[in-house]
């Protein structure tokens, strides 16, 4: 490990070492669905561990791949845990990410955005007693790193009839919605105070909010579906207004469930669905007029009938409906007889690669920069040989939550 | 009186043939010289641009002293070759200052470019761009050793760069047990 054998051939180089900003110029270039490739050169030193792992390292990589991070896989919230998530890798095999932890234990994955997932403890008591106290417990795990913040439960005197959440970052923030019998409420948890603080409250719409529908960020306001599937929830994160947007007028109540999208690069509201009758699965895309009014424009659509195997469309069988779409990425997540995601770019139809039931699936799209623990540690003697007790001590794994 | 004002003309002349130049002479740390276009150098280096404009072009030829021949020559080139291909907007834009913009895949006669380059002469090339503030240059040389980097182990990276491992085996034991999807081996 110290010099070389006097026979070994010389380096290729023998000029001093690059300087640190070249080597970030470098390795700031190495393409974002090559997860491993960084990691690899992360294990080359510490020096450039730590250099990887730096804020504006990750910062810069963001910057340089502007809407490309790629889709690292999925997290599923299975029937055999009764809910609880399980992340999926997007490549079975060779090189793709994937957490040291798959499993998030007794928590179901609700939401994920830059490289963030939201998680809420799996309520252990189905009693729907209506007088009583109701704590909502949430958790925000970072896969890449296996980082776990628990968050504070949100405690609510009377019981929560409805509620849905997200995590948003720049600043990271999480905020929940939620109705109950007097009042529409909105929290949001700030790390700073490592607190909730009650953003808006108002009068409950009459509907509830779906809680199985993940919510997107568009143009500054989360947006939540109603349970009944004729109306969205709009909570604006500056206004802190919230207000209801019409879904098409010709949909059902209880119609087929939607999946939300963020368009554009996050600057027009849209949705997916599949026909029930014809098989189609359209994206419908939100105009807002100059005086606020809404109306929906098909934009585009797909027959699954050309793209997915017979066998997934019997007549007889499950009818396909969307899932979730994996923003900025286009892949389409959807539930036939079986798991299939469709990659709208090349028209790919690829079999999930689950062999368990799921309610629900939220897609994770995210960079892979390594934040290598074991390097970051600095050294309580350097050159002595203390090196093994180096397990982060500070981070918390999500199977010791719960 | 008459002979002050006869000198003070021909320095304003001499002045205005110097500005009216449009090549600058650059000379490497060997000693030799290269010639470049001044439009293609200001545009291309933010380095040369402030030397431009502040005068410190000295017209025997501006010493770069952390630069060999091998490596200005290759500059030289590149500015030449730039100045001759229709430059895309992207070029022109990502050569302003500290680059954060979205990275443009290199064109064909770049790839070509550096494809051509020793291993040496590239990682040489790559500190001069870097000293002369050549964003779009720093660019398609970190590009290229990126890409030759591709599918290399932590021992085949080190190799390339000179640089020693400071793991114990204790920690790379860790991590290979924490992060199993991205070895190879396993």
């Amino acid at each position: 490990m110290d010099a070389p054998p006097l026979a070994a051939p010389p380096p290729l180089r023998v000029s001093p070492e690059l300087p640190l900003e070249i080597v970030e110029d470098i390795f700031i270039l190495v393409p974002p669905e090559d997860c491993a490739f960084l990691l690899r050169a992360a294990l080359a030193c510490k020096t450039w561990a730590h250099l990887f792992a730096s804020r504006g390292f990750s910062r810069r990589y963001r910057q340089r791949h502007r809407g490309a991070a790629p889709l690292l896989g999925f997290l599923a919230n299975l029937a055999d845990t009764g809910g609880a998530a399980r992340f999926i890798p997007a490549t079975i095999s060779g090189g793709g990410f994937r957490p040291f932890r798959a499993d998030s234990h007794g928590y179901r994955a609700h939401d994920a955005r830059y490289g963030r997932v939201l998680l809420s403890r799996v309520s252990v008591t189905s009693t729907t007693d209506t007088t009583s106290a109701q704590s909502i417990f949430l958790a925000v795990w970072v896969p890449i790193t296996g980082e776990v913040w628990r968050l504070p439960p949100l405690l609510r005197h009377r019981p929560v009839r409805s509620w849905n959440a997200a995590v948003i970052c720049d600043p990271f923030r999480v905020v929940v919605v939620g109705m109950d019998t007097r009042e529409l409420f909105v929290y949001t948890y700030v790390p700073e105070a490592h607190a909730w603080f009650v953003f808006a409250a108002g009068k409950p719409v009459s509907d509830q909010l779906d809680g199985d529908v993940a919510g997107v960020l568009v143009s500054d306001a989360l947006h939540f579906v109603l349970l009944k599937g004729t109306r969205i929830l709009k909570y604006h994160l500056l206004t802190r207004e919230v207000s209801t947007i019409r879904l098409p007028n010709r949909r059902r109540a209880y119609g087929p469930r939607i999946t939300l999208m963020a368009m554009e690069d996050g600057r027009r509201l849209g949705f997916a669905e599949v026909c029930t009758v014809t098989n189609i699965l359209r994206f419908m895309a939100l105009n807002i007029g100059r005086h606020g009014e809404t109306s929906w424009e098909m934009i585009r659509f797909i027959d699954l009938h050309d793209k997915l195997p017979a066998e997934a469309i019997s007549p007889l069988g499950f009818l396909p409906r969307v899932v979730a779409v994996a923003e900025g990425v286009d892949v389409v997540f959807l539930k036939t007889a079986d798991g299939l995601t469709l990659d709208l770019k090349s028209g790919k139809v690829t079999k999930i690669p689950m062999t368990n039931g799921f309610f629900d699936i939220i897609p994770y799209v995210s960079f892979y920069v390594p934040v290598l623990k074991a390097a970051l540690v600095v050294p309580s003697g350097v050159g002595t040989s203390g090196g093994a007790s180096t397990s982060g001590n500070n981070v918390q794994h999500v199977d010791h939550l719960g | 009186m008459e002979v002050d004002k006869g000198k003070g003309e021909a320095e304003e002349t001499r002045k205005v043939a110097e500005a009216d130049r449009d090549t600058v002479t650059l000379k490497s740390s060997d000693g030799k010289l290269f010639e470049v276009s001044k439009e293609a150098a200001a545009r291309l280096s933010t380095v040369l641009a402030g030397m431009i404009a502040g005068g410190s072009i000295d017209d025997n030829g501006t010493d770069l002293k952390q630069i060999g021949s091998e490596a200005l020559e290759n500059v030289v080139d590149y500015c030449n070759k730039h100045a001759n291909s229709i430059p895309s907007a992207a070029l022109i834009s990502s050569s302003i200052s500290f680059n954060t913009a979205p990275f443009k895949e290199p064109e064909e006669w770049e790839r070509k470019f550096v494809d051509r380059l020793s291993h040496d002469a590239l990682f040489d090339l790559v500190e001069a761009a870097n000293f002369l503030g050549m964003e779009r240059l720093l660019d398609v040389t970190c590009h290229k050793i990126s890409e030759m980097m591709k599918g290399k182990s932590p021992d085949q990276i080190r190799e390339v760069f000179n640089i020693k491992n400071d793991y114990t085996k204790e920690e790379l034991e860790e991590i290979r047990q924490e992060l199993a999807w991205a070895f190879y081996d396993d």
